[in-house]
C-alpha cells in the first residue's frame, strides 16, 4: 500500500492524472473520482459544514454525499457545491474546499459551533422577532447572516461554456446500469425495442464495478452492445415529467465543444433501476472526517483501490455491512465489525471472520472521537446495544475510519416524481416505490441480492415489452422486496444514559436529532413542516441521506411510526443540474431568434437603427449625421406632416379569410359589421374577447365576394391567428377558411400630403380620389411589381399601404423610397410612426391592454347593434356601462417640457393616494405642436375632466407632474388632412 | 458538403394550401392526388409526383409544394363550393439539411421522433422551433427540409449552421 492507494486494485497501471487541490499539485489515476484521488492522497478534511463550520470529510461514493462539497474550476468556470465522489477526475481539474476562512484547518467560522445553542432549528424565525421594534433586529442582522450562510459561491462572470439540448425518443428508458438496469435493458432489447440505458456514472456497471472479478461486467457490456442498447454514460435521469418525458443531464468530458447536454427524452416506458442509498444513523459526532458509509468504503476499496483508513471499524444494523468489512479485510486493512443485532448472517459472518475481521455483536458506536486539527476520527467509543438504539459504553476502539450502515433507502425519486407515493415497509425499514408509470426494479424496488436484482430487472424489462405489445412472453414474477438473511435492526439513533451526544441526522445542513425534537416541541410535526423548519433534506440533498432517520426521530418523539408520518414528495431534479443546460445554446445575443422583415437589408443600407419589437427587428429611426433617436424621429415625423414618408409595416398580421361564409365569419369575430363591406373597400374594425374587452384592432379588406384580407396589430398577430383558428373550428357550419399570410406579403406605408404624388410616380394604376378613395383597395403594379394598394392611414395624413410579395421587396422599397425622396420626403421609422399616431389619438397595444371596452376607447359606436358578435353578451354587463370607468383622454404637461413617462398614475390634485384616476399610456414630443403630449385614461373621461388638472405621479422615477386633460386628438380633429 | 451535415437556405418556392369544407375533404383529396397520379397520402406521409409534394396538414387541409401554375392544375378546380386555396410559399423559406448527421442536427431543434421507423423517407410533420411553426419533411437519404417562416429564416439558418459545425 502506497499512501492510501491499495496495490492490486482495478486502477493499477492506469494513466496518471494531474490535478490541483487547494492550489496544490496532486496526482490521481484515470478512472478515479475526485474523492477517490483525494483519499488516495491522504486528504481527510475536505470542507466545512453549512451552519456550524464543522470539519467534514468524504462520506459516500455517490450523489448522496453530504460532506465533501467542493468548488470546481476557477474564474468564470467556477462551480460550487459539487460532490467530490461524483466528480470524474480529469487532467487539469482544479478543486477547492468551501465555507472556510482563512483556512480549511483553522476556520474562523468554526466559532459557530460554540454558539450552536443559539443556532438551533428555526432560529431565523424567532431569534430576531420582537419584543422591541418588531423585526428591526432581523433587518440589521440579515446582511451578516446572509454573508455567513450558504455553501460556496458561483461565479458572477458569464458562463463561457456551451450547453445544448437534444430531443430524443425511445421505447424504453432504463435509468441506472447496475445489474438490474442491465437485465431490464437486455430483456426489452431482446423483444426488439429501442432501449436507452442512462448511467450517471462515467462507467456502466453500478454495483458490478465493485466486484473483485470483473468478468461479469465485461460480459454485460458486450451483451448490451450486441443487443443494440443505446448506452449513455455521465447521463443522469434527473426528472420524470408528464407523458413519459424524462430529463437527462449529460456531462461531457472536459475539452470538448459542449460542456453539458440536456436530453429531453420521450419514452414509451421508463424503468427505474437507480439502486438504493445507504443511510447512516445518529451517534455522537457522527459527522467527523473519516466517518463514511460502509458501502462507500467497499466501493473505494474495490473499485478505486483506495483505503478509507488503516484501522477501520464497520458499524452496521443489517447484513450489508459484512460485505464492506470483508472487502476491506481482504484488502489487508484491520477491520472490526460492530453489528447492532444479536444474530448475524452466518455465512457472511464466517467469511468475514476468516478474512480476519473481528466481529462484535450487539455493539454500536456511541461516539466518534477525533483530534485537532481537522477533527478526523482517531477512535470510537463502543456501546453494548440494549435495543432501540439504547447503549451502554463498554470499550474504546483505536480506529482512523468508521464505515456505517444504518440500512438502505431505495432511490424512489423517479417513481415519486411520477406521482407514485412511496410506501413504508416495516420489514425492510425503507420506503418502497408504489406501482405506477415508472417500473422500479432491483434495489430501487428494495431487492437486496445480486440474483434478485437481476431477476427483478428482467421482470421489469419484460413488463415494459409486454406493455408495448412487443412481447407475447409470459410476465416474469418479480422478486419480493428483501433478501437479507437476518432482519435489519431499527436503529436510528444511539443514546447512552448520562451522555449528551451531538449527532447529525442531515450532515449536509447541520440538522441534529435534537433539532428534529425541537421542531416537534414547537408543533412542526408533519414531514413537510419539519423539513422546512429544520432544513432537513433540502437543497442539493433532496432527502437522500437524512430523510428516513429524521422521520424516525420525529416518529419517536410523537410516539408514532414512520408509516403514520409518510414522506415528503420528491420532485425533480434528483440531484443538482447546471442552469446552463436549461438555457442550452440560446444565450447571449442568440437568446431569442430574430425576425427580419423583407425590407430589413434595405433599411439597414439606408442607415436604420433597429429596435426589438417582440422578436422583430424593426426600423426604429434613420439618423442623418449625428442625429440621435429624438432628433431623427422628430425630423421624420415632421417630414410626414410636411411632405411624404415611407414606413415598413410588414410586421402587421395578415390573414386570408375565404369562403361563401367568410363575411358571416367576420361579422361574428368583429364588433362592427363587415358583411356590408363592398368589394374593393377596407374597413377599420375591433375584435373583442368573450368577456367584452377589446382584443385587437385592424382592417378588413374585401378582395372579392368571398375573399377577405384581415390585418392585425404586430403585437397581437399570433394571438389573432389562434383566435381566428379557434373560432373557425367552433363554427363548423360555416364554409370558411383562414390562412395566415403574414409572411407572404411585404408592406410599406406611404403617408403625407405628397403621398399621392409619390405613389403616383411608380404606380401602374389610377390612384386618384375617384379610383382609390379613402379606404379603397385596388390591385395594380407598383414599382413594376404586382401589389395590393389600400388607402389607409395611421398617421392622420393622406396615406396608402402597399403590399407586394417578399421577393419583390427590394423593387418596392427602391421605387417608393425613391419616389418619396423626389417629393422631398424619405423613409421613417417606428418612433416617428408612434409620434404621428399619438398626435392623432390613435390607439395601439399600449392602450389596448386587455382591460378596456370600446366605450373606454371612445368608440362605443363600433359595437354593432344589428348583429351578434364575440363579446357582445358580456359587453352588456352593468359595470362596463359605468360612466366612471377610465376613458381615453389626451394629456399635456402644465409646464412645457416636464418629464413624464408612460405608466405614471393619474390623481386628482390633493387626492394622491390609492389607485387614482387612471394612468398615462403613451408619451410623445410632437414636432407638429412643438409640445410634449400624452394619451392616457382617466375615470369619467373628457366629459368629467376636460380642461382640468390632474397629477401624474411616477413613483419609480420620483416625479410628480401636473397635466391638463384635453381631447386625445391633437392634430387635425376634423380629419381634413386625411382627405388631402 | 461537410462530413456531418450541411445547411442551405433557399426560397421555398410555390406552396399552396387547399382547405375543403366539411364533407368535401375526402373527395377533394382524392382529386388532388389523382391529378398527381397517386393516392392521398396517410397523415404524416407525403406523395411525391410530378415535381410536387402533397401532404395532409390537417383534417380538411392539404398542402402542395411545387408544381406549375397559380394555382397548379391539381388545385385549379377548387371553387367556393368545394373549399379555398391560398398561396403560402412566398412567406416561407426552405432550410435544407443534408448529410449523415442531418437528423442528429435536427434533433437539437425540434421535438420530433426522427428515428428511421417513425420518420422514414417521405415523412412530414408539423413542429415548433423556438416559438415558430415549422414543417419538417424527410428528404432523400438522410436529409431533411425545414419550411420556416421567412422572417425567421436567417436566424434559424444561423442557429442550425452552428449546430452543424459542432457535428462536423
Amino acid at each position: 500500500m502506497s499512501g492510501f492507494r491499495l496495490g492490486g486494485g482495478p486502477l493499477d497501471g492506469a494513466e496518471a492524472v494531474a490535478f490541483r487541490w487547494r492550489g496544490r499539485e496532486m496526482t490521481g489515476l484515470r478512472g478515479d473520482t475526485l474523492a477517490s484521488a483525494l483519499m488516495a492522497g491522504g486528504v481527510r478534511l475536505v470542507g466545512r459544514s453549512f451552519k456550524y463550520h464543522r470539519p467534514r470529510g468524504i462520506m459516500s461514493a455517490g450523489e448522496e454525499e453530504a460532506g465533501a462539497l467542493v468548488t470546481l474550476g476557477e474564474g468564470a468556470r467556477r462551480t460550487p457545491n459539487l460532490k467530490a465522489p461524483v466528480v470524474e477526475l480529469e487532467p487539469g481539474l482544479a478543486a477547492a474546499p468551501q465555507n472556510c476562512w482563512p483556512s480549511l484547518e483553522m476556520d474562523a467560522g468554526a466559532v459557530n459551533g460554540l454558539l450552536s445553542p443559539f443556532f438551533a432549528a428555526g432560529f431565523y424565525y424567532k431569534t430576531f422577532m420582537g419584543p422591541f421594534g418588531g423585526t428591526r433586529a432581523w433587518m440589521f442582522f440579515e446582511r451578516f447572516i446572509r454573508r455567513a450562510a450558504g455553501l460556496g459561491a458561483a461565479s458572477e462572470a458569464p458562463d463561457p461554456d456551451l450547453y445544448e439540448q437534444v430531443h430524443g425518443h425511445c421505447d424504453v428508458l432504463v435509468a441506472g446500469s447496475g445489474p438490474a438496469g442491465i437485465a431490464a435493458a437486455l430483456e426489452a432489447a431482446e423483444a426488439g425495442l429501442d432501449v436507452v440505458l442512462a448511467e450517471q456514472d462515467f462507467e456502466t456497471g453500478g454495483d458490478l464495478l465493485a466486484d473483485r472479478d470483473r468478468s461479469a461486467l465485461g460480459a454485460a457490456r458486450e451483451a448490451l452492445a450486441a443487443a443494440g442498447v443505446r448506452v449513455m454514460t455521465r447521463a443522469m435521469v434527473f426528472g420524470v415529467y408528464d407523458h413519459g418525458v424524462a430529463g437527462i443531464a449529460e456531462r461531457l468530458p472536459a475539452g470538448g465543444a459542449v460542456r453539458e447536454r440536456l436530453h429531453v427524452m420521450r419514452c414509451a416506458r421508463i424503468v427505474s433501476a437507480t439502486g438504493a442509498i445507504e443511510r447512516p444513523f445518529v451517534f455522537g459526532d457522527n459527522d467527523r472526517p473519516g466517518v463514511m458509509g460502509a458501502e462507500a468504503a467497499r466501493v473505494y476499496v474495490r473499485r478505486f483501490g483506495v483505503a478509507p483508513g488503516r484501522r477501520v471499524a464497520v458499524a452496521t444494523t443489517n447484513d450489508s455491512g459484512y460485505a464492506a468489512a470483508l472487502a476491506m479485510a481482504e484488502a489487508g486493512l484491520r477491520v472490526t465489525l460492530l453489528d447492532s443485532r444479536e444474530r448475524a448472517p452466518e455465512a457472511a459472518a464466517a467469511a468475514a471472520a476468516e478474512a480476519g475481521v473481528e466481529v462484535m455483536r450487539e455493539a454500536v458506536p456511541v461516539r466518534a472521537l477525533g483530534g485537532m486539527p481537522g477533527g478526523a476520527v482517531r477512535g470510537l467509543v463502543v456501546g453494548r446495544h440494549a435495543g432501540g438504539g439504547r447503549a451502554r459504553p463498554v470499550s474504546r476502539l483505536d480506529v482512523d475510519a468508521l464505515a456505517v450502515s444504518g440500512g438502505w433507502s431505495p432511490t424512489v425519486h423517479l417513481s415519486s416524481q411520477a406521482r407514485a407515493r412511496p410506501v413504508w415497509s416495516e420489514d425492510q425499514l425503507s420506503f418502497l416505490p408504489a406501482p405506477g408509470e415508472v417500473i422500479a426494479c432491483g434495489s430501487a424496488a428494495g431487492v437486496w441480492t445480486r440474483e434478485g436484482c437481476e431477476a427483478s430487472g428482467r421482470a421489469a424489462g419484460r413488463e415494459a415489452a409486454r406493455g408495448l405489445k412487443a412481447s407475447r412472453k409470459k410476465a416474469l414474477e418479480a422478486p419480493e422486496a428483501g433478501g437479507w438473511e437476518v432482519a435489519p435492526d431499527a436503529v436510528w439513533e444511539v443514546s447512552a444514559k448520562g451522555r449528551k451526544l451531538k449527532g447529525f441526522v442531515d450532515p449536509m445542513h447541520d440538522v441534529t436529532a435534537e433539532d428534529i425534537r425541537l421542531a416537534h416541541r414547537e408543533g412542526f410535526e408533519r414531514p413537510e413542516h419539519m423539513k422546512r423548519y429544520t432544513t432537513l433534506g433540502m437543497a442539493t440533498d433532496q432527502g437522500k441521506v437524512g430523510n428516513v432517520v429524521g422521520l424516525a426521530v420525529m416518529g419517536a418523539a410523537q410516539g408514532a411510526g414512520i408509516e403514520a408520518l409518510g414522506t415528503t414528495t420528491f420532485r425533480p431534479p434528483y440531484a443538482p443540474v447546471s442552469l446552463g443546460v436549461f438555457a442550452g445554446e440560446h444565450a447571449g445575443a442568440d437568446w431569442a431568434p430574430v425576425r427580419r422583415t423583407p425590407f430589413h437589408a434595405m433599411a439597414d443600407a439606408a442607415g436604420a437603427v433597429f429596435v426589438d419589437a417582440g422578436r422583430w427587428k424593426r426600423s426604429w429611426y434613420l439618423p442623418r449625421g449625428q442625429e440621435g433617436l429624438r432628433a431623427a424621429s422628430m425630423r421624420e415625423a415632421a417630414m410626414v406632416r410636411e411632405t411624404v414618408g415611407v414606413c415598413d409595416v410588414s410586421t402587421l398580421g395578415k390573414f386570408r379569410v375565404q369562403g361563401p361564409d367568410a363575411a358571416e365569419f367576420l361579422d361574428r369575430v368583429y364588433s362592427n359589421l363587415m358583411s356590408s363591406l363592398p368589394v374593393g373597400k377596407a374597413r377599420y374594425g375591433f375584435m373583442l374577447r368573450e368577456d367584452g374587452m377589446v382584443f385587437d384592432d385592424g382592417t378588413v379588406w374585401r378582395l372579392g365576394e368571398a375573399d377577405f384580407l384581415v390585418t392585425a396589430t404586430t403585437g397581437h398577430a399570433e394571438h389573432v391567428e389562434a383566435h381566428l383558428s379557434r373560432w373557425r373550428v367552433r363554427w363548423p357550419e360555416l364554409k370558411v377558411a383562414v390562412a395566415d399570410v403574414t409572411e407572404a406579403w411585404a408592406g410599406l406605408a406611404v403617408a403625407g400630403p405628397r403621398a399621392r404624388e409619390a405613389l403616383g410616380r411608380v404606380a401602374g394604376g389610377d390612384i386618384s380620389d375617384d379610383a382609390l378613395p379613402f379606404l379603397g383597395v385596388r390591385e395594380m403594379e407598383v414599382a413594376g411589381v404586382p401589389a395590393m394598394v389600400a388607402r389607409i392611414s395611421f398617421s392622420g395624413e393622406r396615406a396608402f399601404e402597399v403590399y407586394a410579395r417578399p421577393a419583390d421587396a427590394e423593387a418596392l422599397w427602391d421605387g417608393l423610397v425613391g419616389a418619396a425622396e423626389a417629393e422631398g420626403g424619405g423613409p421613417y421609422g417606428l418612433e416617428a410612426l408612434d409620434l404621428l399616431r399619438v398626435e392623432k389619438g390613435h390607439v395601439t397595444g399600449r392602450e389596448i391592454d386587455g382591460r378596456l371596452t370600446l366605450a373606454d376607447l371612445g368608440m362605443p359606436g363600433m359595437a354593432s347593434r344589428r348583429k351578434d358578435f364575440i363579446g357582445k353578451a358580456l359587453l352588456g354587463r352593468e359595470g362596463l356601462a359605468d360612466g366612471n370607468r377610465p376613458r381615453l383622454v389626451g394629456l399635456r404637461p402644465a409646464e412645457a417640457g416636464a418629464e413624464v413617462q408612460a405608466g405614471a398614475l393619474l390623481y386628482a390634485p390633493g387626492e394622491e393616494t390609492g389607485f387614482g384616476l387612471g394612468h398615462v399610456s403613451s408619451i410623445a414630443d410632437s414636432p407638429h405642436l412643438g409640445a410634449r403630449i400624452a394619451l392616457g385614461f382617466v375615470r369619467g373621461g373628457l366629459e368629467r375632466w376636460d380642461g382640468r388638472m390632474v397629477m401624474a405621479k411616477d413613483p419609480t422615477a420620483g416625479r410628480d407632474v401636473k397635466m391638463t386633460v384635453v381631447s386625445p386628438v391633437f392634430v387635425d380633429p376634423e380629419g381634413e388632412r386625411l382627405h388631402g | 458538403m461537410a462530413e456531418g451535415v450541411s445547411v442551405k437556405l433557399r426560397p421555398a418556392g410555390p406552396l399552396w394550401e387547399a382547405e375543403f369544407w366539411p364533407g368535401a375533404a375526402k373527395a377533394g383529396a382524392a382529386r388532388i392526388a389523382g391529378a398527381l397520379d397517386g393516392e392521398p397520402p396517410a397523415p404524416g406521409a407525403s406523395l411525391v409526383a410530378g415535381g410536387a409534394r402533397l401532404w395532409r396538414a390537417g383534417p380538411v387541409r392539404w398542402r402542395l409544394w411545387g408544381g406549375e401554375g397559380a394555382p397548379p392544375e391539381a388545385l385549379a378546380w377548387i371553387g367556393p363550393e368545394e373549399g379555398a386555396v391560398a398561396e403560402l410559399g412566398r412567406g416561407l423559406a426552405c432550410l435544407e439539411l443534408r448529410g449523415p448527421a442531418a437528423r442528429e442536427a435536427l434533433a437539437r431543434a425540434v421535438a420530433l421522433d426522427l428515428r428511421e421507423a417513425a420518420f422514414p423517407e417521405g415523412a412530414v410533420a408539423a413542429a415548433g422551433y423556438r416559438g415558430a411553426a415549422v414543417t419538417v419533411l424527410r428528404a432523400e437519404g438522410d436529409g431533411c427540409d425545414l419550411l420556416v417562416p421567412l422572417s425567421y429564416a436567417e436566424s434559424f439558418a444561423g442557429a442550425l449552421e452552428r449546430i452543424a459545425l459542432r457535428l462536423r
